[in-house]
């Protein structure tokens, strides 16, 4: 049938297959001369145009705000979000730290995307710096043997700041001997009866906890089956005595962060 | 933690500020649908604040469920987030184009799901706007969307509902019979001929 001896009909199918009550065989049918005859791809166009704004009538409704955290998460940028916060919140004088309440101080969120901003300069300073200073390939005068690998393989490196963005340590990834090493740059030290914890960042998921730190000075904790790449950012929390109850992260307040970075 | 407080009342305030109806013009949308297409975060946000209740109010009226309306308005965002590029203004309206999103994702969820779980429960009058819309929502719709509410308050109410049914719910002849309680071929003239009144009543566009 040719259908260009009846536009009247051709209009009406378009409207029809435009509103959606063209279906079944006569839809797919006008699907298939719309794809060869541009005469008819118009006129379903003209319809969809008309149709359109039929979408826009009605009243709105505001949406709980549980479906634009679902929306950040899907999209992950909370991070970007709280980095956004935290410029505005720098942007006003610092607050004296009352010690009595402190949510956004306690946010993981908070302290990720944070540490992605404040740190990142800071730790790419410190890279050039332990670059320089750690034995990342063998300097030994003679070649090592198997029985002589070097001692450190650093591969990964992070400087974990306080909330007041001061360097409080830095944590060092030997990712071939699987061991995180612990140097403290102040005397950063839990409070009486509670430990430190670290944990890894992933970019989705829960933190995996990479061991509780010891009170005081320096420490090199076993990595384990944990891999360096999988975690972009660093976290210590302040844990009970012996370490978070829950193994899928903090219970206590996030106190350092810092991004962690491959040194080459 | 005082200043806190400050800056999450002063986040409130800014947030009802952008919420106004005003910012829903298409000029404001294709702004924020540009940002939004070059990865800017935050304009996401700034189109989600403004467009949201429209795009909420449209998976309402097509979908029975809240949760599903929440479900497809998140969907959606999603999808505007990464077609936002594809977006051309000459070809259809800001709000026109976010709107054919939500309902496409919203029939692509009525087909996900069991068909008898489907129980409308609003009224049919709700579909599309009846009566003379506020100042507030007219300055929210586009020109196009005002035209065609001008031109849906031309037909019989019946014919307005079959219209709408079977756009905004995907019904069949039979389907919007059933639920108009008439006999099919009544529902095929009313279909009819309030699409023939409304090319008519939109005239060269």
């Amino acid at each position: 049938m040719n259908l260009h001896r009846y536009p009247e009909l051709v209009d009406r199918l378009a409207a029809e297959f435009v509103i959606g009550t063209l279906r079944g065989g006569a839809r797919r049918r006008l699907q298939r001369y719309a794809d060869h005859d541009p005469a008819i791809r118009r006129a379903l166009q003209d319809w969809e145009r008309r149709l359109a704004p039929m979408a826009e009538l009605g009243p709105a409704a505001t949406p709980p705000t549980r479906v634009w955290q679902a929306i950040e998460e899907q999209l992950g940028f909370a991070a970007r979000r709280q980095l956004e916060s935290r410029a505005a919140e720098a942007a006003r004088p610092t607050p004296p730290a009352l010690p009595e309440r402190r949510p956004w101080f306690e946010s993981l969120s908070f302290w990720r995307g944070w540490a992605i901003g404040v740190t990142a300069l800071a730790a790419i300073a410190f890279v050039l710096v332990v670059r320089s200073i750690l034995p990342l390939s063998p300097t030994q005068p003679t070649p090592p043997t198997v029985a002589q690998q070097p001692e450190n393989e650093i591969s990964h490196v992070a400087v974990l700041d306080n909330k007041e963005a001061q360097a409080v340590m830095l944590i060092s990834w030997d990712a071939v001997h699987a061991k995180v090493k612990l140097h403290r740059l102040t005397d950063a030290a839990p409070p009486a009866g509670r430990s430190m914890q670290l944990w890894g960042l992933p970019v989705n998921g829960h933190p995996v906890s990479l061991g509780v730190m010891p009170d005081h000075g320096d420490a090199t904790m076993p990595a384990g089956e944990q891999q360096p790449q999988q975690y972009p950012v660093l976290a210590v929390s302040i844990e009970p005595s012996g370490g978070s109850p829950n193994p899928d992260g903090p219970t206590g307040p996030v106190v350092f962060t810092g991004k962690l970075l491959p040194v080459s | 933690m005082q200043k806190l407080s400050n800056i999450a009342a002063h986040a409130i305030t800014h947030l009802s500020m952008t919420a106004n109806p005003q910012e829903l013009t298409p000029e404001t949308l294709v702004a924020l649908l540009e940002r939004v297409a070059g990865e800017d975060a935050s304009a996401l946000r700034e189109l989600y604040d403004v467009a949201s209740p429209k795009l909420f109010g449209l998976a309402l009226r097509i979908l029975s469920k809240p949760e599903w309306a929440e479900e497809v308005l998140q969907d959606s965002f999603v999808n505007i987030w990464r077609f936002a590029g594809d977006y051309r203004r000459g070809l259809s309206a800001p709000m026109t184009w976010m709107s054919a999103i939500v309902r496409n994702r919203a029939f692509d969820h009525l087909r996900r799901v069991n068909a008898t779980e489907t129980e409308w429960s609003d009224t049919l009058d709700d579909l599309v706007a009846s009566g003379d819309p506020t100042p507030e929502e007219l300055s929210s719709m586009s020109a196009e969307a005002r035209q065609l509410a001008r031109c849906m308050e031309t037909l019989e109410p019946a014919q307005r509902q079959a219209v709408a049914l079977a756009y905004l719910r995907d019904q069949s002849h039979s389907e919007i019979a059933e639920v108009l309680t008439v006999p099919l071929g009544t529902v095929k003239s009313w279909i009819r001929r309030g699409l023939q009144k409304l090319k008519t009543c939109l005239g060269g566009v």
